[in-house]
């Protein structure tokens, strides 16, 4: 799975911590998210998403082979 | 889902509970009702109660524990488990085969601290390296 994570922080001027604080999680849980050694629950993908007033699908993005498993 | 209140009437009774059983077990031990090993086990986990209602209300609020934690907590839990019933398996067959007589509080204790040795290193392990699915 990839994340635009990284990508969106940037956009929004945003630090680990700072996106951490908004969906309370640990910095450390976003970091794993963003180098995709961690999938997030539903609930914390729409959390994520909606900071950035964006689609799940357009923040995460699985590759066909990783839904065809 | 607990709203802050339901969260503020449990650390209350976390408070009040701890207070009772204290008081209760000092009034039972004063009066010789139950045998002192059971006095200190009572007050010792009304205090525990007691401490973490005043700390959880009043000092440090709601721990931050989020859903990565959880997800290592399980995952370490029940790896130690599996590893657990091995040991169990592994201690039965030592036991048969060498003749060892171990005892009840032998095994209790190998398995105690087995347990919580591989719990902490898989919850650490994960927490480390990230939990891929």
């Amino acid at each position: 799975m990839k994340t635009r994570i990284k990508e969106l922080r940037a956009r929004f001027n945003l630090t680990q911590d700072d996106l951490a604080n908004k969906v309370r999680v640990r910095r450390e849980t976003i970091l794993f998210i963003e180098k995709g050694k961690y999938n997030p629950s539903l609930k914390l993908a729409k959390k994520i998403a909606n900071i950035f007033n964006e689609k799940i699908d357009d923040v995460f993005r699985f590759e066909k082979k990783e839904l065809e498993d | 889902m607990k709203t802050k209140k339901d969260k503020k009437l449990k650390y209350k009774l976390m408070i009040a509970f701890g207070g009772f059983f204290a008081a209760v077990a000092l009034f039972c031990s004063f009066y010789n009702l139950i045998p002192k090993s059971l006095t200190s086990g009572i007050i010792g986990f009304a205090t525990c109660l007691f401490v973490i209602g005043i700390i959880r209300l009043y000092i440090r609020k709601e721990p931050l524990i989020d859903e990565m934690v959880k997800t290592a907590n399980q995952k370490a839990i029940s790896i130690s488990w599996v590893q657990t019933l091995l040991l169990i398996a592994i201690l039965f067959w030592i036991n048969l085969i060498f003749k060892m007589a171990l005892t009840v509080g032998d095994v209790l204790y190998v398995l105690l601290f087995f347990m919580l040795l591989t719990n902490m290193f898989f919850r650490h392990y994960y927490l480390r390296t990230g939990i891929k699915e």
